[in-house]
């Protein structure tokens, strides 16, 4: 049986009147490629959010690596947990190198300095998500996709056991977003790291994910593998609009393809 | 593999070696602070008493070790604590425009230093005393209206800072135009910033509340750094946000309140000074930190020394000269570093 390092349990959040997560259960396991996908404003960050500590938890349970997360300090959250957001300043003032380094933040005490340990670590990093050549370029002028990389880079750097990311791709352009993709898969298979994402791309989540997870208004509504999940009954029911599902044919995964409202069978 | 960040492993290093420099400026100012007034330009007698060879009774010791001497540290702390706040809230706030002011505390202080000086209160107690309370005040009304769930409404909280600052102007302007005599000079001066009423008690009491908040903010540095992620990458690196935050801002604005109370509204040094040494040091603020601190304190001490020496007669306020020497290199050196 497989070990979950990750377990939902319950988990209720709103805001206001607003419920973002209506009693979302799931679990997550070691060295899974886990997807979150949803249409907009199903509460897929909020989800993230409260995963990673950002909001706090109020009602339910999340069980982190078999502990209570409640039990985890900030700090030794950011230990075991990486988070790469969406909410990026696009003017962060540092080089790709001091960023990058800023990840091992969370194992540093108060006026600990980085020892070379840790700038080892960072250099692999760096080497790992190709910005390396980047080291000494300011954040604010990097292109999307070696932005992104050079934040991947980060989290990384935090050598977490889980990390999690919200719309890695999105604004990439599609070389990038699969350099992207590959990057989280190399890393889950050479080091075991379980993956969580949330994506708006769920023709890329079906060629990579092992397990989704569809919610809409907050709530779970399916989980399983790609093919599960990504059913046209099941799509066009939670999205809203017409759409075809055909089978990708380099991977075999489900594959979606929109149709335009003229066309389509739920026009109205 | 040679690491591109090596600078970063010698960050201990670079920070003595920044600090070290930026003492020597100090050092230099302070000397000159001490050594250049209206009375004793011989420097040969200066320097005797500088290192006490000199007559320890006579006038200019008493000058310079009484007068001279608390004005040069208040105007070296004073330049550390704004320079430090507007550091600080502009990495708080994310805005560049931001410094030690602009949540109203100069406003909220304005208000309660000129009802001081209209009720004829003692400058050294009675008007800091007022000043201290007034920006207490606004500030915690300022805390009170914009605290969000886990981060501070940064938007908000400027936005009600400048519209605090827009009301307590009107309350200055209207108490101005009812004040004719001798007072209003007295105003001018503290809205304008002002060293000359210093004295060694008063110097070391602020001195007193300013070494914490020092260590505070130090101690913080990385928090700050993480921060300029953005506030949900630094709650994922296990920075507690609103906790963070909120102490940030008490402190910076506690010990802005204490300077201000003393010498008065010294404007630009808070927003130019951090600008000036993040163009050359970076963005680190294990680095930021004491080389504002230092680097402030020797700006503000040279800026006091040519506020009283350059009119033939008296002085003139120091905030004028701090903008007025600080704007035009502010824009040389944005230009240059483009």
């Amino acid at each position: 049986m497989m070990t979950s390092v990750l377990d939902v349990r319950q988990v209720y959040l709103e805001y206001g009147s607003k419920i973002a997560l209506n009693r979302v259960s799931f679990s997550v396991n070691e060295a899974e490629f886990f997807i979150v996908i949803g249409p907009n404003g199903s509460g897929k960050t909020s989800l993230v959010k409260v995963i990673s500590g950002i909001i706090p938890l109020r009602d339910g349970d999340i069980m982190l690596l078999g502990r209570p997360m409640r039990q985890f300090s900030r700090r030794m959250l950011a230990r075991n947990m990486a988070v790469v957001s969406q909410a990026i300043p696009d003017d962060i003032p540092f080089t790709v190198a001091e960023t990058v380094l800023l990840g091992r933040s969370p194992c540093l005490g108060l006026l600990e300095m980085e020892s070379r340990r840790d700038v080892e670590i960072a250099e692999q990093a760096m080497a790992f998500t190709h910005v390396t050549h980047l080291a000494k370029r300011r954040m604010n002028h990097l292109s999307g996709g070696e932005r992104q990389r050079a934040l991947i880079a980060r989290a990384i750097c935090q050598q977490p056991r889980i990390l999690v990311l919200d719309e890695p791709t999105a604004s990439l352009d599609l070389a990038h977003q699969i350099q992207v993709m590959d990057l989280m898969e190399q890393l889950r298979r050479t080091q075991g790291v379980t993956i969580v994402m949330v994506s708006h791309d769920l023709n890329l989540s079906a060629m990579y994910a092992d397990r989704m997870l569809l919610m809409k208004d907050g709530s779970r509504v399916e989980l399983g593998r790609p093919s599960d999940v990504m059913t046209s009954e099941i799509l066009e029911r939670i999205y809203e609009c017409a759409l075809l599902v055909d089978e990708n044919p380099f991977t075999r995964t489900p594959r979606v393809i929109q149709s335009p409202r003229q066309w389509g069978r739920l026009s109205s | 593999m040679l690491f591109p960040i090596s600078p970063s492993l010698s960050l201990w290093r670079r920070i003595l070696m920044v600090c070290l420099l930026l003492t020597l400026l100090l050092m230099a100012s302070v000397f000159l602070g001490l050594a250049v007034g209206s009375t004793g330009q011989n420097l040969h007698e200066v320097l005797k008493v500088l290192f006490g060879m000199g007559n320890p009774a006579s006038t200019l010791a008493d000058i310079i070790w009484r007068i001279r001497l608390p004005r040069v540290i208040l105007a070296a702390l004073a330049g550390a604590v704004l320079s430090l706040g507007g550091l600080v809230f502009q990495t708080l706030l994310r805005n560049a425009l931001a410094e030690p002011y602009i949540l109203g505390i100069s406003g909220g202080s304005a208000v309660g230093a000129i009802i001081g000086i209209l009720m004829g209160l003692s400058r050294e107690t009675g008007v800091a005393f007022c000043a201290f309370v007034g920006s207490m005040v606004t500030l915690f009304l300022l805390l009170m209206m914009t605290s969000g769930k886990w981060t501070l409404k940064k938007d908000d909280m400027i936005l009600s800072g400048v519209m605090v600052n827009a009301f307590c102007s009107a309350i200055i302007m209207f108490l101005i135009s009812l004040t004719q005599d001798a007072r209003l000079h007295n105003i001018l001066f503290w809205l304008m910033g002002d060293f000359s009423m210093s004295d060694t008690p008063q110097v070391l009491r602020l001195l007193w509340i300013l070494m914490p908040c020092f260590v505070i903010l130090f101690l913080l540095a990385r928090p700050l750094n993480l921060l300029l992620l953005g506030e949900e990458m630094a709650a994922g690196m296990g920075v507690d946000v609103r906790w963070v935050s909120v102490v940030l801002l008490t402190v910076t604005s506690l010990m802005v309140s204490a300077t201000v109370c003393y010498c008065g509204l010294l404007g630009f040094v808070g927003l130019v000074i951090p600008h000036l040494l993040r163009m050359r040091l970076g963005s680190d603020h294990r680095l930021l930190i004491p080389a504002c601190m230092i680097g402030g304190g020797a700006y503000l001490v040279i800026c006091d020394l040519i506020a009283r020496t350059l009119p033939s007669q008296g002085e003139m306020p120091v905030g004028v000269v701090t903008a007025m020497i600080g704007a035009p290199m502010f824009i040389f050196l944005l230009h240059r570093s483009r």
